[in-house]
């Protein structure tokens, strides 16, 4: 019988900022969210899922907790849809972060939240950064219109360079040893999705810890189940 | 050197809750004092403080009793404190109520235009002879087009004119959420005469009072105080007030006591000057192809200008590159695409059918009746004013109809438009639609 150890959480999970936010051809984006925003201004970050939208979002979020700033995070497709309102309701700061406001989309009451939060925050002057796909589903065209002022910022999925770079470095945040094989592997068989290759990342740490392995194409084929 | 407890306690709890519940929990959360007497830990509204009091302080409490503090000694409160550099907010003298005015917004950076000219007029001057002549005014248009521009101005020209006016804008959800918390605490009194004391009330988009009956009958006997008092009250709404479902009819009959303007989506020249306009008030010229282009696309509101505008310059201020036709066409293509996409013959049939009660087939038939081929020429019209489609194309998508008839379709709808009001009103609701 196969006997696992249990992984030992030795390293924290990766922290997500600027200076580890790899990119080619968003200079804009990137450089407009870490010394461009205005304040009172809003922004959406759009683009395709997984092209690292959350990683800018929450760079903003850190960076302004680090200068001192308030600001909250809310990560709207992982909140309960209770709890997404009451936050959406209550938010009170100078600087919200909003991931995945796509999730809001179609959600006809929470529509009105958070069209009736956007008029406040305006009369606030709150400073918003949105992230989303940026296809603009909402049904209310009074929240339609209100979105549509904001900056929007575009970004696009990583060609194959840049996951080779992205994951590297993933590899050397997590402490892990990723053989040149198990790279190249993950780089044609792994998602291209970056949040779900982060967390392929995290799960192989994890069992290859647990089982005193290195990370091999063997043990990335176990996992993944291909 | 020691690290802050604060720092040590976020260090492990990192590692022990998900990173996105920690950013939404616990990195908000301030810690006011850590001198080795007692910890109070500041969070930015209740019900981040009841979520983390249910979920996390007992963990919490339990790291701070490792550092060596008294698990008792650590305070969940709401607070701002200590302060970090906050965002600057229009200023209100010291004893003065807040009256909720953008001072952004004035008379001066409104770009007028055929659509919007009756309106602006009418607010400016209401906004210099308040509570005499057009009492109430009621400004009604689709979403973006100005409508808080225009109130938000006539209350800074008012406040201009007279600072010891007491001038009150809000959106109608702060009024409801107002008078709800007023009714919670047995404040209703004060409430009252808070409102009607103002001498110039401000209602932005009263179509959401519809169906809150409680909020209708206060606002009835607020807008009556008011206009007694001759006190000046300027409204807003998203399409005519009559047409509002879950309005008192005794509220939609007051609302036509005053003047009831309508504003309506900017013409394609109107477009290009509020493109210039604003791209000046940035401090950035524009070219006039560039203009020309973004309002040739984006044809349904200011606030899609603004956001398009607002792109641009972010995205030239860090790349280095000119706001040119190529930089335009790169930076803004997937709002763009997003913009065309309703934007097909095939859409603009099946909404204009919709909305005049037909079938798709009817309007491709070949009958003439003039309650299918009035809407067949409109539908015509549209596809021509709103896709880069040619005559022939459009005749073809039409049931194969030649492309002579499809100019007739746009000459009779442009000169229909002309005179009659109803048709206007057609165009510009589905205009609306069709690109928003």
């Amino acid at each position: 019988m196969e006997s696992y150890q249990l992984a030992l959480d030795l390293a924290p999970p990766r922290r997500l900022h600027f200076s580890n936010f790899l990119y080619t051809d968003c200079r804009a984006a990137v450089e407009t969210l870490r010394r461009g925003l205005e304040p009172g201004a809003w922004y959406f970050v759009a683009g395709p899922a997984g092209c690292g939208k959350t990683h800018l979002a929450a760079a903003v979020f850190n960076q302004a907790l680090e200068a001192g700033q308030q600001a909250q995070f809310l990560p709207a497709a992982r909140l309960e849809r209770a709890t997404l309102q009451a936050m959406l309701e209550s938010v009170s700061c100078p600087l919200l972060v909003l991931d995945d406001v796509d999730r809001l989309a179609g959600d006809q009451s929470l529509e009105e939240v958070l069209f009736h939060a956007l008029n406040r925050w305006k009369a606030d002057r709150l400073t918003l950064v949105m992230t989303g796909t940026g296809r603009n589903n909402f049904q209310l065209p009074d929240l339609k219109s209100r979105l549509g002022a904001a900056t929007r910022l575009t970004l696009k999925l990583p060609d194959e360079a840049l996951r080779r770079r992205i994951l590297e470095q993933m590899a050397g945040e997590l402490e892990m040893d990723l053989r040149p094989r198990a790279l190249d592997y993950l780089l044609t068989h792994g998602p291209r999705n970056l949040r779900e290759l982060s967390g392929l990342m995290e799960t192989l740490r994890g069992r290859a810890l647990g089982q005193r392995r290195g990370i091999t194409v063997p043990l990335i084929k176990e996992v993944t189940g291909q | 050197m020691t690290a802050n407890p604060w720092t040590r306690c976020c260090e492990r709890l990192e590692r022990e809750i998900p990173l996105e519940e920690f950013n939404t929990w616990i990195r908000p959360l301030r810690c006011e004092t850590a001198d080795g007497k007692g910890i109070r830990l500041l969070a930015p509204n209740d019900f981040v403080r009841e979520h983390v009091a249910a979920h996390h302080l007992e963990r919490v409490r339990d790291l701070f009793a490792h550092f060596g503090y008294a698990r008792a000694s650590v305070e969940l409160t709401v607070g701002q404190s200590p302060p970090g550099p906050t965002v600057s907010t229009t200023r209100q003298p010291a004893n003065r109520p807040p009256t909720g005015l953008d001072s952004r917004y004035v008379f001066e950076n409104f770009v007028l235009g055929k659509s919007n000219e009756l309106a602006c007029a009418a607010t400016r001057q209401v906004a210099q002879n308040p509570g005499k002549i057009y009492n109430p005014l009621l400004l009604y248009g689709g979403t973006g087009l100005g409508k808080t521009h225009l109130l938000h101005a006539a209350g800074n020209l008012i406040h201009q004119a007279n600072s010891e006016v007491r001038i009150q804008y809000m959106h109608s959800e702060r009024f409801v959420s107002e008078m709800i918390q007023a009714l919670r605490r047995d404040g209703i009194d004060r409430f009252k005469r808070r409102y009607r004391s103002v001498d110039a009330l401000m209602i932005d988009d009263i179509q959401f009072f519809a169906g809150k009956d409680r909020t209708q009958e206060e606002f009835f006997h607020t807008f009556n105080a008011l206009l007694e008092a001759q006190q000046q009250i300027i409204l807003t709404c998203d399409r005519y007030p009559k047409e509002v479902e879950g309005l008192e009819a005794r509220l939609r009959s007051r609302f036509g006591w005053g003047l009831t303007v309508a504003i309506e989506p900017p013409d394609f020249e109107t477009r290009v000057a509020i493109l210039q306009s604003k791209a000046a008030d940035r401090g950035i010229e524009i070219g006039d192809e560039v203009a020309f282009m973004i309002a040739k696309r984006m044809r349904s509101n200011v606030r899609d200008l603004e956001g398009a505008l607002n792109s641009l310059i972010a995205n030239s201020h860090f790349s280095g590159r000119p706001i040119n036709l190529e930089f335009v066409q790169e930076t803004l293509k997937d709002l763009l695409t997003v913009h065309d996409r309703l934007i097909t013959i095939e859409n603009i049939q099946k909404t204009v059918a919709e909305y005049y009660k037909l079938r798709v087939n009817d309007m491709l038939s070949r009958r003439r009746t003039r309650s299918i081929a009035r809407p067949r020429q409109m539908a015509m019209a549209l596809a021509k004013n709103l896709t880069e489609h040619s005559l022939p194309e459009i005749g073809e998508a039409f049931g194969g109809r030649d492309h002579t008839t499809v100019l007739h379709a746009c000459r009779k709808i442009d000169e229909l438009c002309d005179s009659d009001n109803r048709l206007r009103e057609d165009q510009v609701r589905l205009i609306r639609e069709l690109t928003t």
